[in-house]
This record gives C-alpha cells, sequence and structure tokens, in this order.
C-alpha cells in the first residue's frame, strides 16, 4: 500500500480529529504519582533469602555437631599424567607387544593368542613371535595357570610395548599370581580403515604383595576426507497430512496420507555447502546499562504493495527463496543507523531460490543492539538523551525490539520466505519480506505457525501444495 | 508498558468515533479507554496491551450503545457528505468505503489506518489470522480498484 492510497483511505473515512487529545494527556501525566515502594515489603523479600539460609545452614551445624559426623572434602582433582593416546598416521604399521623371555621358562600349557583384523599383515607373525611368552592364556577351558615368582625370569616379568604407542604396561609379581593378557593387533593398510590397537593386562594376585598394573589405549580414528562421488541431486520429503478444509487447527492428523515429493536441485556437487554468510558492517555487544531506542520499529515492507500480499500465491511468488534452516549465530549489527539482527542460518530445506541444501546464509531482521553512542551519532539524536552524562552513554546499549517480539536464538529453526535487496543490508544477505505477513514460521511437528501466533498453522499438505 | 499512549490516542479515538460516530462521544469514551487501561496494571503486559486497549474501547462503545436512548428518526435527511466544505479527492473510494459492512468498514480502518498488527486484529475479531488476512486482502482490493478509478478521472 503506497501512502498517496493510505491518506485517500484515511480521508475517505472523514474522521475528525480529536480536540482534547492534549489536555487528556497533560492530566494524564499529572495524575501519575511516582511509586515509591513501602520499605517494610522491600526489606522482608530482600532480607528474607539471606535469613533463610543462614537458618538453614545453622540447623545444618547443629546436626553435624550432635551426631559427630564429620565431613571430609576433596579438595583436589586427581591428575592423570599418562597421555591418553598418541597421535598415529593412518598407514603406520602398528606393532603392539613384544615380550621375550629365556628359553625354557615357558611353563607347559601356556599359550599366547593373538587376534588379528582382516586387514592385520605383519601382526600375524609378530603374534607368532609371541608364542615364547610364558604368561598369557585366553581360552577360558584351559586350566589357570599359577606361577611361581622364582619360576619367571626377569625378563619375561616386563611387558614391553613399542615406543610408538607410548603403551606403558607394567606387570610385577610376586607369590601366586594370575595372570591373563590378551593382545588384540590390527594393521591399518587403507586410509578409510580405523587402527585399533587394545592390550589389555589384567591381573589378580592372592597375596597382597601382587602389584598390577593395566593402562588400555585405543588408537584415535584417523581424520579422512572422503570426496564425494555421489551425485547428491535428488531430495525426497515425506509429509504427513490430512485433510482437514478450511479449519487451521494445530491438531495432528488422525489417519495420516503419505505424501512423497521429491525435487531436483539444480545445484551440481561444487555448489553443495556453499558459505553465502556476509561479514556484518558492525557488530555490538550488549554493555552493562540498556536503554529503549527512541524509534518505533514500524517495518515497513520492501515491495510497495506488500500489505496486500496475503495469498500463498502471492507470498511464493514474491519471495525469491524459501529455505528452512537452524540459526547458527546471531550478530548484533546495525543498518540505516538502526538496530538490525544478523542471523547465520544452515539450510536443512530448500523449496525454492538459488540456495542449496547445506549452504549457509545470512538473514537480516531490523531491531536489535547496538552502541548508544553510534545510534545518537548516526540518528542526529544530540539532546535526546540529555539525562545521562558522556560516561554513561559510552557504556549504554539501544535496544530497538523486533516487530512481533521476535528473538532470535542460536538453534532454533525455522522456515524462512526470503527476499534480497532493499534496506542497506550487505549484499547476499536476505531478510523475511515481513514478519507480520508470515514470513517466519516455526516448525512444530507436522506443522508450522507464524512466530508470536498459535492460531494459524501451515501443515506439511499446505506447503507441498502451495510450494510445490 | 510498550506502547506509546500519545500515539494511541488518536488510534483509539478513530475507532471510537467510527462506533458511535459522535465526536465529543468519542473523545469521551477514547478517555475512559486510557483511564481503564491504566488503572488496571494487569494489562500493562508487553504483548497484550494493545489488544487490551482495543477490546476496553469496544466494550465502552458497546456500553454506549445500551445507554443511547432511541431516537426517533428525522423528517429530513441531510445530505450524507458536504463536499462544497470539505476537498476530498476521491469520492468514489468514499463511497466504496461506505458500501463496506460496519465490521469490514471497522477491519480496513484498524489494519490500514491504525497499523493494528494481524496478530492483535486476529484475537480482537476471534478469526484465524489467514481467514483475516484473505478478508482484507479481498476488501483491499475493491477499494484499490475505486482509488485507481477516481485518479483515472
Amino acid at each position: 500500500m503506497n501512502r498517496k492510497f493510505k491518506d485517500a483511505l484515511k480521508q475517505a473515512y472523514n474522521i475528525p480529529e480529536p480536540s482534547h487529545k492534549d489536555e487528556f494527556l497533560q492530566k494524564l501525566e499529572s495524575m501519575q504519582p511516582e511509586q515509591k515502594r513501602p520499605w517494610l515489603p522491600f526489606f522482608v523479600r530482600y532480607a528474607a533469602v539471606p535469613l533463610t539460609a543462614l537458618a538453614f545452614l545453622g540447623m545444618y551445624g547443629s546436626y553435624s555437631l550432635l551426631s559427630g559426623v564429620k565431613t571430609e572434602y576433596v579438595t583436589e582433582r586427581p591428575v592423570h599424567t599418562a597421555p591418553l593416546y598418541e597421535e598415529h598416521t593412518a598407514d603406520e604399521e602398528i606393532q603392539t607387544t613384544e615380550t621375550s623371555a629365556a628359553e625354557g621358562t615357558v611353563p607347559e600349557g601356556t599359550s599366547l593368542t593373538s587376534e588379528s583384523g582382516t586387514t592385520a599383515s605383519d601382526s600375524t607373525s609378530a603374534s607368532e613371535n609371541m608364542l615364547d611368552v610364558g604368561l598369557t592364556t585366553t581360552a577360558p577351558e584351559q586350566p589357570r595357570i599359577t606361577t611361581a615368582p622364582e619360576q619367571i625370569p626377569e625378563q619375561a616379568r616386563t611387558t614391553t610395548v613399542p615406543e610408538a604407542w607410548q603403551t606403558q604396561t607394567k606387570t610385577t609379581i610376586a607369590s601366586t599370581t594370575r595372570i591373563t593378557t590378551t593382545v588384540v593387533t590390527r594393521t591399518a593398510t587403507t586410509t578409510r580403515a580405523a587402527a585399533t590397537t587394545k592390550v589389555t593386562t589384567t591381573g589378580r594376585s592372592t597375596t597382597p604383595q601382587a602389584v598390577s598394573t593395566t593402562r588400555q589405549y585405543d588408537a584415535p580414528e584417523p581424520v579422512i576426507t572422503i570426496p564425494q562421488t555421489t551425485t547428491a541431486t535428488a531430495y525426497t520429503q515425506t509429509f504427513f497430512a490430512t485433510t482437514i478444509g478450511n479449519q487451521y487447527e494445530p491438531t495432528l492428523p488422525d489417519e495420516p496420507v503419505v505424501i512423497t515429493t521429491t525435487t531436483e536441485s539444480s545445484a551440481s556437487e561444487d555448489e553443495i555447502g556453499r558459505d553465502l554468510t556476509v561479514q556484518p558492517l558492525h557488530q555490538y555487544s550488549i554493555l552493562d546499562n540498556l536503554v529503549e531506542g527512541r524509534f518505533s520499529t514500524d517495518y515497513a515492507p520492501p515491495a510497495d504493495d506488500i500489505n496486500g500480499l496475503i495469498d500463498w500465491k502471492d507470498l511464493e511468488e514474491w519471495s525469491e527463496c524459501i529455505v528452512s534452516g537452524e540459526i547458527e549465530a546471531v550478530y548484533y549489527t546495525s543498518v540505516d543507523g538502526k538496530p538490525w539482527t544478523q542471523m547465520d542460518i544452515l539450510v536443512d530445506e530448500w523449496w525454492k531460490g538459488d540456495i542449496n541444501i547445506s549452504d549457509r546464509i545470512s538473514v537480516y531482521i531490523p531491531g536489535g543492539f547496538m552502541s548508544l553512542t553510534d545510534y545518537i551519532s548516526e540518528n542526529d539524536l544530540n539532546g535526546y538523551y540529555d539525562d545521562m552524562t558522556p560516561e554513561e552513554i559510552a557504556v549504554s546499549t539501544v535496544y530497538e525490539p523486533s516487530p512481533e517480539g521476535f528473538e532470535p536464538f542460536v538453534g532454533m529453526r525455522y522456515l524462512f520466505f526470503l527476499s534480497s535487496g532493499g534496506y542497506s543490508i550487505p549484499d547476499g544477505a536476505y531478510f523475511p519480506g515481513s514478519i507480520d505477513y508470515f514470513s517466519l514460521y516455526r516448525p512444530r511437528g507436522t506443522y508450522y505457525s507464524p512466530i508470536s501466533s498459535y492460531l494459524d498453522v501451515l501443515t506439511q499438505e499446505e506447503l507441498a501444495e502451495y510450494l510445490w | 508498558m510498550s506502547i506509546d499512549l500519545k500515539d494511541q490516542y488518536d488510534k483509539i479515538y478513530r475507532y471510537c468515533y467510527l462506533r458511535v460516530h459522535n465526536h465529543a462521544i468519542a473523545e469521551d469514551l477514547t478517555q475512559e479507554t486510557f483511564l481503564r487501561f491504566l488503572e488496571h496494571p494487569q494489562y500493562h503486559d508487553q504483548t497484550k496491551a494493545l489488544q487490551y486497549l482495543y477490546t476496553i474501547a469496544g466494550n465502552l462503545c458497546i456500553d454506549e450503545y445500551r445507554k443511547k436512548p432511541t431516537e426517533p428518526l428525522p423528517e429530513e435527511f441531510p445530505e450524507e457528505t458536504d463536499y462544497e466544505d470539505k476537498w476530498i479527492t476521491h469520492i468514489a473510494l468514499q463511497h466504496a468505503v461506505a458500501s463496506l459492512t460496519a465490521q469490514e468498514r471497522e477491519m480496513v480502518l484498524l489494519r490500514y489506518i491504525n497499523e493494528v498488527p494481524l496478530s492483535v486484529l486476529s484475537q480482537l475479531y476471534n478469526m484465524s489470522r489467514f481467514a483475516l488476512s484473505r478478508k482484507l486482502k479481498k476488501i483491499l482490493s475493491v477499494l484499490r480498484k475505486e482509488f485507481e478509478r477516481g485518479e483515472a478521472e
């Protein structure tokens, strides 16, 4: 609606101007006395909390004294000095355990089992070498081995692991000890395979002198960048919908009908996951003192005829892009001296426009926070904040609410009807056409509802009907 | 309280005038609306202040209808509008507005002159925003047609 039409409409109603407005408003101001809070409720409100806390602490202290309960507090966290894991390259051949024992010291009935992955190569020979180890029994059905400490040579008492793994396995055996050692070796031969080696040594002694230390290390999963080899051009969405006539009740359909709709994005492989976000011209943080802005955030829509834009078809035609996505970042910035908010969105559904799924875009909405100093200088508001000292102004942030009180938060998901151009927002950024005209929707289960309204909902069926 | 009473005074006055068609009564009702609004702090909810304001005004207008005694019709009807006194450029548009129903006239006034958000209007009229939007768009297209016709002439 343009200004001329609006003026003509106003004139057509032929309503006279009020004659006692100023007089009434002056009286109204004088009638409003400054509200003084009575001191007693103020005192009671703020003193009650610490008094209650003190009373509770006193009761607890009395109980502790009477019952003789002594509370021990842990004042230090345990410190782990050993590294949890070491970095390895993906193609590295991994040898895990080498244990040598003197000939003739292996007791009868002792064996070693080595489990190797399907890609293991050299580890088989390593495990064969380890047949000399005289301390390992893995088959549960085999009899337990009891080895007297004097029967075990010094070399066999210590199990060492190559330095590459920084594995520290130390077993000190005393008296009668049962020790089970399982060595699992897997060698990573391809870039995609995960190299995992587990060395477990468990020991349980029957006497208190036996000491067994067990540490387990897992090789880190190698980070592999796999190029996209398949063409991800088709996106399938399944909608649950039912016929509910012209009523927009936010109820789930009783018997959902599955409508499957498939669309093909025109994006090629390298266009998926583009970063289309823009850098905000200014970025403000919220300072200590918050003051209200002097301008109302009347959100004049960019298109001249947007006020008449209600029909879905019009909205769809007007919107350059229709996507839904999650807010990844929120920046408070300014456009033409007024506070605006930039939201960076990760697109996860696409209906229209030159945006693809997984792209990141920036959406601007009016309202937000900016420094009061910039606000005054850019809007020529000298004199408006005379009640504040320059020091106060320097630490003040001005706030202008967005239309409909919309406040974006990171992690929230919306359906956006977006347009670009108009205003002075950075090139490449988008903004919702008009918040008042259902350009922002919140997904709620199987339907979408416009922000700040729970009366109207847009079901997935309607969305499919209107937008496909 | 987020609304500016000075801004709202004119808007509430227009709303009351449209319903009672009397300048003095409309102004009284407007002032009464603000007094009642300020008397009750529970109305100062940031999100619903505007809705409360229009609801109070609407209820006062209804009370005014009830108070008003039935008057006999005058024998001679005055002419609806004196076009010589008032410079009205869009007579066709005025006729189009006059041809709307009372509720439609009220809706157009609130939405396009008083700039009441659709969310508040939908609460006031207990209608879905979609239904309200479609209705307003339909009315607006008729008015726009008349306006453009007047412009062409």
